[in-house]
Protein backbone atom coordinates (compact mmCIF):
# COMPACT_ATOMS: atom_id res chain seq x y z
CA UNK A 1 0.00 0.00 0.00
CA UNK A 2 1.66 3.55 -1.28
CA UNK A 3 1.04 6.86 0.63
CA UNK A 4 -1.68 7.90 -1.42
CA UNK A 5 -3.92 4.58 -1.21
CA UNK A 6 -3.74 5.53 2.56
CA UNK A 7 -4.34 9.16 2.14
CA UNK A 8 -7.43 7.78 0.02
CA UNK A 9 -8.73 5.58 2.77
CA UNK A 10 -8.45 8.53 5.27
CA UNK A 11 -10.87 11.01 2.79
CA UNK A 12 -13.25 8.10 2.60
CA UNK A 13 -14.00 8.15 6.40
CA UNK A 14 -17.76 8.62 5.80
CA UNK A 15 -18.17 5.29 3.86
CA UNK A 16 -14.93 3.56 3.63
CA UNK A 17 -15.18 0.26 1.81
CA UNK A 18 -14.74 -3.20 4.04
CA UNK A 19 -11.04 -3.34 2.11
CA UNK A 20 -8.71 -2.15 3.41
CA UNK A 21 -9.28 -2.72 7.26
CA UNK A 22 -7.94 0.12 8.89
CA UNK A 23 -5.46 -3.12 10.48
CA UNK A 24 -4.10 -3.02 7.21
CA UNK A 25 -3.75 0.97 7.00
CA UNK A 26 -2.03 0.69 10.59
CA UNK A 27 0.26 -2.25 9.17
CA UNK A 28 1.32 -0.16 5.91
CA UNK A 29 1.86 3.18 7.60
CA UNK A 30 5.00 0.77 10.16
CA UNK A 31 6.34 -0.66 7.02
CA UNK A 32 6.23 2.79 5.16
CA UNK A 33 7.78 4.02 8.52
CA UNK A 34 10.33 1.70 8.72
CA UNK A 35 11.38 2.35 5.25
CA UNK A 36 11.39 6.32 5.79
CA UNK A 37 13.79 5.80 9.26
CA UNK A 38 15.99 3.10 7.58
CA UNK A 39 16.75 5.79 4.73
CA UNK A 40 17.25 8.58 6.98
CA UNK A 41 14.26 10.76 6.08
CA UNK A 42 12.92 12.70 9.04
CA UNK A 43 10.62 14.22 7.12
CA UNK A 44 8.60 11.51 5.30
CA UNK A 45 8.99 8.90 8.99
CA UNK A 46 6.97 12.42 10.47
CA UNK A 47 4.58 13.23 7.67
CA UNK A 48 3.79 9.24 7.76
CA UNK A 49 3.32 9.28 11.94
CA UNK A 50 1.16 12.33 11.30
CA UNK A 51 -0.98 9.96 8.56
CA UNK A 52 -1.17 7.63 11.04
CA UNK A 53 -2.37 10.01 14.03
CA UNK A 54 -4.73 10.54 11.42
CA UNK A 55 -5.98 7.32 11.45
CA UNK A 56 -6.44 7.25 15.50
CA UNK A 57 -8.21 10.73 15.57
CA UNK A 58 -11.03 8.78 12.93
CA UNK A 59 -10.95 5.49 14.77
CA UNK A 60 -11.74 7.20 18.40
CA UNK A 61 -14.26 9.76 17.15
CA UNK A 62 -16.09 6.96 15.04
CA UNK A 63 -15.90 4.55 18.25
CA UNK A 64 -16.82 7.35 20.49
CA UNK A 65 -20.36 7.64 18.35
CA UNK A 66 -21.01 3.95 17.97
CA UNK A 67 -20.79 4.05 22.45
CA UNK A 68 -23.29 6.38 21.89
CA UNK A 69 -25.70 5.07 19.63
CA UNK A 70 -25.50 2.25 21.99
CA UNK A 71 -26.17 4.60 25.33
CA UNK A 72 -22.97 3.39 26.57
CA UNK A 73 -21.75 7.01 27.73
CA UNK A 74 -19.40 7.02 29.94
CA UNK A 75 -17.45 4.37 27.72
CA UNK A 76 -18.36 7.40 24.79
CA UNK A 77 -16.99 10.56 26.73
CA UNK A 78 -13.54 8.46 27.57
CA UNK A 79 -13.36 7.89 23.47
CA UNK A 80 -14.01 11.73 22.82
CA UNK A 81 -11.27 12.21 25.68
CA UNK A 82 -9.00 10.10 23.34
CA UNK A 83 -10.19 12.26 20.37
CA UNK A 84 -9.22 15.40 21.68
CA UNK A 85 -5.87 13.98 23.00
CA UNK A 86 -5.14 13.21 19.71
CA UNK A 87 -6.01 15.73 17.56
CA UNK A 88 -3.75 18.10 20.32
CA UNK A 89 -0.49 15.66 20.00
CA UNK A 90 -1.44 16.34 15.77
CA UNK A 91 -2.42 19.70 15.57
CA UNK A 92 1.48 21.09 16.59
CA UNK A 93 2.78 19.05 13.08
CA UNK A 94 -0.06 18.84 10.50
CA UNK A 95 -3.18 20.76 9.79
CA UNK A 96 -2.99 20.62 6.24
CA UNK A 97 -4.98 17.68 5.38
CA UNK A 98 -7.63 17.94 8.21
CA UNK A 99 -10.85 19.12 5.70
CA UNK A 100 -9.97 16.42 3.45
CA UNK A 101 -9.64 13.98 6.58
CA UNK A 102 -12.87 15.26 8.04
CA UNK A 103 -10.47 16.36 11.81
CA UNK A 104 -11.67 19.81 11.46
CA UNK A 105 -15.60 18.29 11.74
CA UNK A 106 -13.93 15.74 14.50
CA UNK A 107 -12.56 19.10 16.60
CA UNK A 108 -15.61 20.63 16.27
CA UNK A 109 -17.79 17.94 17.05
CA UNK A 110 -15.85 16.39 19.77
CA UNK A 111 -16.32 19.93 21.59
CA UNK A 112 -20.00 19.80 20.97
CA UNK A 113 -20.79 16.62 22.37
CA UNK A 114 -18.52 16.74 25.41
CA UNK A 115 -20.10 20.06 26.32
CA UNK A 116 -23.35 18.42 26.52
CA UNK A 117 -22.34 15.76 29.20
CA UNK A 118 -23.77 16.29 32.61
CA UNK A 119 -20.33 15.49 34.26
CA UNK A 120 -19.05 18.31 36.30
CA UNK A 121 -16.62 17.36 39.25
CA UNK A 122 -13.31 14.70 38.21
CA UNK A 123 -11.16 13.02 40.93
CA UNK A 124 -7.60 14.88 40.37
CA UNK A 125 -4.66 12.70 42.02
CA UNK A 126 -2.14 14.91 42.90
CA UNK A 127 1.53 13.47 42.44
CA UNK A 128 5.46 13.90 43.55
CA UNK A 129 7.29 12.72 40.33
CA UNK A 130 10.87 11.46 41.28
CA UNK A 131 11.63 10.28 38.20
CA UNK A 132 10.45 10.66 34.39
CA UNK A 133 12.28 8.92 31.50
CA UNK A 134 12.18 10.06 27.90
CA UNK A 135 10.36 7.90 25.18
CA UNK A 136 12.95 8.67 22.30
CA UNK A 137 16.43 7.82 24.92
CA UNK A 138 15.22 6.64 27.72
CA UNK A 139 17.24 8.82 29.59
CA UNK A 140 16.03 10.30 32.82
CA UNK A 141 14.66 14.29 32.12
CA UNK A 142 16.80 16.42 34.37
CA UNK A 143 17.19 20.16 34.12
CA UNK A 144 21.05 20.60 33.68
CA UNK A 145 21.68 16.89 31.54
CA UNK A 146 18.54 16.77 29.90
CA UNK A 147 18.80 14.69 26.45
CA UNK A 148 17.19 17.32 24.43
CA UNK A 149 14.28 15.57 23.05
CA UNK A 150 11.31 17.94 22.89
CA UNK A 151 7.78 16.71 24.31
CA UNK A 152 5.47 16.70 21.24
CA UNK A 153 8.38 16.54 18.69
CA UNK A 154 8.46 13.50 16.17
CA UNK A 155 12.04 11.58 16.08
CA UNK A 156 12.06 8.94 13.94
CA UNK A 157 8.65 8.47 13.16
CA UNK A 158 7.73 8.67 16.89
CA UNK A 159 6.12 11.46 19.29
CA UNK A 160 8.36 12.35 22.29
CA UNK A 161 6.73 12.16 25.33
CA UNK A 162 7.59 11.37 28.98
CA UNK A 163 7.28 8.32 31.43
CA UNK A 164 7.04 8.32 34.68
CA UNK A 165 8.76 5.39 36.46
CA UNK A 166 8.73 7.01 40.00
CA UNK A 167 6.51 8.75 42.01
CA UNK A 168 4.41 9.47 45.30
CA UNK A 169 1.29 10.01 45.82
CA UNK A 170 0.19 13.38 47.33
CA UNK A 171 -3.36 13.68 47.71
CA UNK A 172 -6.59 13.24 45.52
CA UNK A 173 -8.77 16.45 44.94
CA UNK A 174 -11.72 17.03 43.51
CA UNK A 175 -11.42 19.76 40.12
CA UNK A 176 -14.37 21.13 37.90
CA UNK A 177 -11.23 21.58 35.23
CA UNK A 178 -8.88 18.40 34.83
CA UNK A 179 -6.65 17.63 32.14
CA UNK A 180 -7.64 14.21 31.78
CA UNK A 181 -11.16 13.65 31.81
CA UNK A 182 -11.63 10.07 32.57
CA UNK A 183 -11.81 10.58 35.99
CA UNK A 184 -15.82 11.03 36.62
CA UNK A 185 -17.35 10.75 39.92
CA UNK A 186 -19.78 8.03 39.95
CA UNK A 187 -22.35 6.83 43.25
CA UNK A 188 -21.67 3.64 44.81
CA UNK A 189 -24.30 0.82 45.49
CA UNK A 190 -24.84 0.86 49.36
CA UNK A 191 -25.12 -2.55 49.68
CA UNK A 192 -23.22 -4.20 46.25
CA UNK A 193 -20.16 -1.41 46.32
CA UNK A 194 -21.27 -1.52 42.22
CA UNK A 195 -20.88 1.64 40.59
CA UNK A 196 -23.57 3.37 39.48
CA UNK A 197 -24.12 5.66 37.09
CA UNK A 198 -26.57 8.35 38.51
CA UNK A 199 -26.30 11.04 35.31
CA UNK A 200 -29.20 12.51 33.35
CA UNK A 201 -27.54 12.22 29.55
CA UNK A 202 -31.07 13.64 28.13
CA UNK A 203 -28.83 16.65 26.51
CA UNK A 204 -26.75 13.45 25.00
CA UNK A 205 -29.45 10.97 23.77
CA UNK A 206 -31.80 14.05 22.31
CA UNK A 207 -29.18 14.83 19.38
CA UNK A 208 -27.30 11.21 18.85
CA UNK A 209 -31.14 9.26 18.35
CA UNK A 210 -31.83 12.38 15.61
CA UNK A 211 -28.06 11.35 14.11
CA UNK A 212 -28.46 8.64 11.57
CA UNK A 213 -24.23 8.66 10.73
CA UNK A 214 -20.93 10.33 12.36
CA UNK A 215 -20.32 12.95 9.97
CA UNK A 216 -24.04 14.19 9.52
CA UNK A 217 -23.32 17.49 10.54
CA UNK A 218 -25.49 19.09 13.60
CA UNK A 219 -25.15 21.75 15.70
CA UNK A 220 -26.68 23.09 19.34
CA UNK A 221 -27.20 26.58 20.69
CA UNK A 222 -27.77 27.56 24.27
CA UNK A 223 -30.00 30.24 25.45
CA UNK A 224 -32.72 30.66 28.43
CA UNK A 225 -36.44 30.33 28.02
CA UNK A 226 -38.62 30.44 31.04
CA UNK A 227 -40.50 27.19 31.90
CA UNK A 228 -44.46 27.63 33.15
CA UNK A 229 -44.88 27.77 36.91
CA UNK A 230 -46.87 25.11 36.85
CA UNK A 231 -44.06 22.74 36.80
CA UNK A 232 -42.57 24.12 40.04
CA UNK A 233 -45.64 23.58 42.22
CA UNK A 234 -43.58 22.00 44.52
CA UNK A 235 -41.37 24.78 45.30
CA UNK A 236 -42.49 26.92 47.90
CA UNK A 237 -42.85 31.05 47.49
CA UNK A 238 -39.87 31.12 50.14
CA UNK A 239 -37.77 28.87 48.97
CA UNK A 240 -34.41 29.01 46.57
CA UNK A 241 -35.81 29.87 42.92
CA UNK A 242 -35.71 26.99 40.45
CA UNK A 243 -33.80 29.23 38.24
CA UNK A 244 -30.42 28.82 40.67
CA UNK A 245 -30.27 32.37 41.22
CA UNK A 246 -29.65 31.84 44.91
CA UNK A 247 -32.71 34.44 45.59
CA UNK A 248 -36.00 33.22 46.89
CA UNK A 249 -38.39 31.96 44.22
CA UNK A 250 -41.07 34.97 45.28
CA UNK A 251 -38.00 37.77 44.92
CA UNK A 252 -36.94 36.07 41.60
CA UNK A 253 -39.07 34.52 39.08
CA UNK A 254 -42.49 33.82 40.41
CA UNK A 255 -43.73 37.43 39.74
CA UNK A 256 -42.02 36.88 36.06
CA UNK A 257 -43.85 34.90 33.62
CA UNK A 258 -42.05 31.48 34.33
CA UNK A 259 -38.99 29.95 35.51
CA UNK A 260 -35.38 30.91 33.72
CA UNK A 261 -34.22 28.10 32.75
CA UNK A 262 -31.51 26.89 30.31
CA UNK A 263 -32.70 26.13 27.11
CA UNK A 264 -30.89 23.89 24.64
CA UNK A 265 -32.23 24.24 20.77
CA UNK A 266 -30.74 21.09 18.37
CA UNK A 267 -30.27 21.85 14.66
CA UNK A 268 -30.03 19.03 12.22
CA UNK A 269 -28.86 19.25 8.36
CA UNK A 270 -30.20 15.63 8.22
CA UNK A 271 -33.29 14.28 9.68
CA UNK A 272 -33.33 10.83 10.89
CA UNK A 273 -36.19 9.33 10.46
CA UNK A 274 -36.62 7.74 13.72
CA UNK A 275 -35.51 10.07 15.71
CA UNK A 276 -36.74 12.08 18.97
CA UNK A 277 -39.62 14.07 18.09
CA UNK A 278 -39.46 17.65 17.31
CA UNK A 279 -41.30 19.15 20.00
CA UNK A 280 -39.66 21.18 22.68
CA UNK A 281 -38.52 18.40 25.82
CA UNK A 282 -39.04 19.30 29.34
CA UNK A 283 -36.07 17.80 31.05
CA UNK A 284 -36.03 17.49 35.01
CA UNK B 1 -19.66 18.56 31.01
CA UNK B 2 -21.59 21.81 30.99
CA UNK B 3 -19.82 25.04 29.79
CA UNK B 4 -17.74 26.73 31.84
CA UNK B 5 -18.27 30.38 33.17
CA UNK B 6 -15.92 32.89 33.21
CA UNK B 7 -14.05 33.39 36.23
CA UNK B 8 -12.28 36.90 36.83
CA UNK B 9 -8.09 36.44 36.76
CA UNK B 10 -6.42 37.72 39.68
CA UNK B 11 -3.04 39.44 39.88
CA UNK B 12 -1.34 39.95 43.13
CA UNK B 13 1.82 42.18 43.26
CA UNK B 14 3.64 42.89 46.14
CA UNK B 15 7.35 43.88 47.05
CA UNK B 16 9.09 41.33 48.93
CA UNK B 17 12.53 41.66 51.00
CA UNK B 18 13.50 37.98 49.53
CA UNK B 19 16.22 38.31 47.17
CA UNK B 20 17.40 34.68 45.82
CA UNK B 21 20.52 34.24 47.24
CA UNK B 22 18.48 34.03 50.56
CA UNK B 23 16.13 30.97 49.49
CA UNK B 24 16.70 27.90 50.68
CA UNK B 25 16.97 26.83 47.01
CA UNK B 26 20.14 28.51 46.70
CA UNK B 27 21.61 27.14 49.77
CA UNK B 28 21.37 23.59 48.22
CA UNK B 29 23.57 24.35 44.89
CA UNK B 30 27.12 23.24 44.36
CA UNK B 31 29.19 26.43 43.96
CA UNK B 32 29.55 26.10 40.06
CA UNK B 33 25.42 26.14 40.03
CA UNK B 34 25.64 28.67 41.97
CA UNK B 35 27.95 31.23 40.06
CA UNK B 36 25.83 30.18 37.07
CA UNK B 37 22.57 31.35 39.08
CA UNK B 38 24.21 34.67 40.11
CA UNK B 39 25.19 35.29 36.35
CA UNK B 40 22.16 34.53 35.32
CA UNK B 41 19.06 37.17 33.93
CA UNK B 42 16.34 34.27 34.51
CA UNK B 43 16.44 31.88 37.29
CA UNK B 44 13.85 29.21 37.49
CA UNK B 45 12.99 28.47 41.65
CA UNK B 46 11.05 26.03 42.91
CA UNK B 47 8.50 26.57 45.54
CA UNK B 48 9.22 25.42 48.99
CA UNK B 49 7.28 21.92 49.41
CA UNK B 50 3.60 20.78 48.79
CA UNK B 51 0.97 19.06 51.10
CA UNK B 52 3.05 17.12 53.31
CA UNK B 53 6.14 16.83 51.21
CA UNK B 54 8.70 19.79 52.57
CA UNK B 55 11.31 20.02 49.89
CA UNK B 56 11.43 21.61 46.97
CA UNK B 57 9.55 21.10 44.32
CA UNK B 58 8.72 22.79 40.56
CA UNK B 59 5.54 22.47 38.56
CA UNK B 60 5.25 19.52 35.90
CA UNK B 61 7.16 20.17 32.65
CA UNK B 62 9.36 22.95 34.15
CA UNK B 63 12.49 21.01 32.37
CA UNK B 64 10.75 21.92 28.68
CA UNK B 65 10.08 25.10 30.00
CA UNK B 66 13.84 26.15 31.08
CA UNK B 67 14.73 24.37 27.87
CA UNK B 68 12.14 27.02 25.91
CA UNK B 69 13.47 29.86 27.82
CA UNK B 70 17.26 28.92 27.43
CA UNK B 71 16.96 28.32 23.14
CA UNK B 72 14.55 31.33 22.74
CA UNK B 73 15.99 33.85 25.45
CA UNK B 74 18.36 36.81 23.57
CA UNK B 75 21.89 35.83 23.45
CA UNK B 76 23.72 37.39 26.56
CA UNK B 77 20.91 36.60 28.35
CA UNK B 78 21.66 33.62 30.88
CA UNK B 79 18.50 31.43 31.98
CA UNK B 80 18.96 29.03 35.03
CA UNK B 81 17.46 27.01 37.30
CA UNK B 82 18.03 27.04 41.28
CA UNK B 83 18.33 23.27 41.81
CA UNK B 84 20.51 20.09 41.30
CA UNK B 85 19.17 16.87 38.99
CA UNK B 86 19.68 14.83 42.04
CA UNK B 87 17.11 17.84 43.91
CA UNK B 88 14.57 17.66 41.16
CA UNK B 89 11.25 17.10 41.38
CA UNK B 90 7.87 17.89 39.87
CA UNK B 91 4.60 18.10 41.79
CA UNK B 92 1.36 17.12 38.94
CA UNK B 93 -1.69 18.34 39.46
CA UNK B 94 -3.91 17.40 37.22
CA UNK B 95 -6.05 20.20 36.88
CA UNK B 96 -6.27 21.62 33.60
CA UNK B 97 -4.62 25.04 34.85
CA UNK B 98 -1.14 25.78 33.81
CA UNK B 99 1.04 26.21 36.26
CA UNK B 100 4.77 27.44 35.36
CA UNK B 101 7.74 27.36 37.86
CA UNK B 102 8.39 30.67 39.71
CA UNK B 103 10.98 33.07 37.59
CA UNK B 104 12.80 35.02 39.68
CA UNK B 105 13.87 38.05 36.89
CA UNK B 106 16.54 41.07 36.73
CA UNK B 107 14.89 44.32 36.51
CA UNK B 108 16.09 44.46 33.02
CA UNK B 109 15.23 41.10 31.48
CA UNK B 110 11.41 41.83 32.50
CA UNK B 111 10.15 42.02 29.29
CA UNK B 112 12.13 39.41 27.74
CA UNK B 113 10.70 37.02 30.68
CA UNK B 114 7.27 37.86 29.75
CA UNK B 115 7.42 37.78 26.28
CA UNK B 116 9.13 34.51 26.78
CA UNK B 117 6.49 33.17 29.65
CA UNK B 118 3.51 34.03 26.75
CA UNK B 119 4.94 32.66 23.85
CA UNK B 120 5.91 29.26 25.96
CA UNK B 121 2.50 28.99 26.88
CA UNK B 122 1.21 29.40 22.76
CA UNK B 123 3.90 26.69 22.19
CA UNK B 124 2.60 24.32 24.69
CA UNK B 125 -1.26 25.32 24.36
CA UNK B 126 -1.50 25.31 20.31
CA UNK B 127 -5.23 25.45 19.74
CA UNK B 128 -5.90 25.80 24.05
CA UNK B 129 -4.10 29.00 23.77
CA UNK B 130 -7.32 31.15 24.35
CA UNK B 131 -9.09 28.64 26.28
CA UNK B 132 -6.41 27.56 28.95
CA UNK B 133 -6.01 28.97 32.27
CA UNK B 134 -2.47 29.71 33.48
CA UNK B 135 -0.72 30.35 36.70
CA UNK B 136 2.60 32.47 36.53
CA UNK B 137 4.35 34.11 39.43
CA UNK B 138 7.56 36.53 38.32
CA UNK B 139 9.78 37.95 41.00
CA UNK B 140 11.32 41.03 39.94
CA UNK B 141 15.13 42.03 41.80
CA UNK B 142 16.48 45.66 41.02
CA UNK B 143 19.30 46.55 42.79
CA UNK B 144 19.53 50.48 43.47
CA UNK B 145 23.09 51.49 44.89
CA UNK B 146 23.66 49.16 47.33
CA UNK B 147 20.04 48.87 48.46
CA UNK B 148 18.12 45.49 46.69
CA UNK B 149 14.03 45.43 45.80
CA UNK B 150 12.14 42.73 44.81
CA UNK B 151 8.38 42.63 43.73
CA UNK B 152 6.49 39.30 43.33
CA UNK B 153 3.68 39.26 41.05
CA UNK B 154 1.45 36.45 39.99
CA UNK B 155 -0.91 36.23 37.96
CA UNK B 156 -4.18 33.68 37.61
CA UNK B 157 -6.15 33.60 34.60
CA UNK B 158 -6.62 33.04 31.09
CA UNK B 159 -3.36 32.19 29.28
CA UNK B 160 -3.70 34.61 26.47
CA UNK B 161 -4.25 37.44 28.95
CA UNK B 162 -0.89 36.69 30.53
CA UNK B 163 1.72 39.03 29.19
CA UNK B 164 -0.82 42.03 29.62
CA UNK B 165 -1.39 41.66 32.78
CA UNK B 166 1.96 40.88 33.94
CA UNK B 167 2.56 44.40 32.22
CA UNK B 168 -0.56 46.23 33.69
CA UNK B 169 1.04 44.70 36.97
CA UNK B 170 4.45 46.05 36.55
CA UNK B 171 3.58 49.75 35.51
CA UNK B 172 1.52 49.91 38.33
CA UNK B 173 3.22 50.68 41.95
CA UNK B 174 3.26 47.36 44.46
CA UNK B 175 1.95 47.59 48.03
CA UNK B 176 4.55 47.10 50.86
CA UNK B 177 3.48 43.90 52.20
CA UNK B 178 6.29 43.58 54.96
CA UNK B 179 4.61 40.92 57.33
CA UNK B 180 4.10 38.78 54.17
CA UNK B 181 7.22 38.97 51.82
CA UNK B 182 6.33 36.55 49.85
CA UNK B 183 2.56 35.70 50.52
CA UNK B 184 -0.19 37.90 49.73
CA UNK B 185 -0.72 41.17 48.68
CA UNK B 186 -2.87 43.13 46.72
CA UNK B 187 -5.85 42.36 44.35
CA UNK B 188 -6.04 43.86 41.21
CA UNK B 189 -9.04 43.75 39.34
CA UNK B 190 -8.45 43.76 36.24
CA UNK B 191 -8.99 47.03 34.49
CA UNK B 192 -12.68 47.13 32.56
CA UNK B 193 -12.89 47.27 28.96
CA UNK B 194 -14.40 50.81 28.29
CA UNK B 195 -12.14 51.98 31.58
CA UNK B 196 -8.54 50.89 29.39
CA UNK B 197 -9.87 52.51 26.61
CA UNK B 198 -10.91 55.74 28.13
CA UNK B 199 -7.42 55.86 29.28
CA UNK B 200 -5.50 54.74 25.87
CA UNK B 201 -7.84 57.43 24.65
CA UNK B 202 -9.65 54.35 22.15
CA UNK B 203 -13.21 54.66 23.44
CA UNK B 204 -15.12 54.54 20.60
CA UNK B 205 -17.86 57.50 20.61
CA UNK B 206 -21.40 56.26 20.81
CA UNK B 207 -23.75 57.54 18.10
CA UNK B 208 -25.05 60.44 19.79
CA UNK B 209 -21.52 61.82 20.67
CA UNK B 210 -20.76 61.93 17.01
Amino acid sequence: MIVEEIRSFLKAVDGRPVDPSPDAVREALVALKREAVAAGNQPRAKDIWCLGQALVVQEHYLRAFNHLKEGAFYQAWCALEETELALANLERHDTTSWADFRLDFIQVHTAKWQSLFPYKMFLSPEFLQTEKLCSICQRPVLPRSFCGHRVGDIYDGEMCYRTVTKLEVLGISMVDKPVQKYSVLFLGDDKTGKQQDHYNYALVEYPIKALRKPFDPWDVERTSRRQPHSRYRDVGRNDPCPCDSGKKYKKCCLSETGVLRPHFQYTFEVWHPDGPPLEDQFIE
Amino acid sequence: MGEREDEQPTVHKATTDQALPDRKAFDRLTLESRAAVERASIVLVPDEGFRDYAGPVFPQGTVDFLQFLQGHAPSGMAVAIASEDADYKEVVLHSDTVRLATIFVECVAVPVATSLIAAYLWDLLGSRFRRAEARVAIVIHRKDGSKEHTVRISYEGPAQNVQEALADAIATPPARTDAAPTGAGIVMKPEKRQDKAKRLGTKKKSKRQR
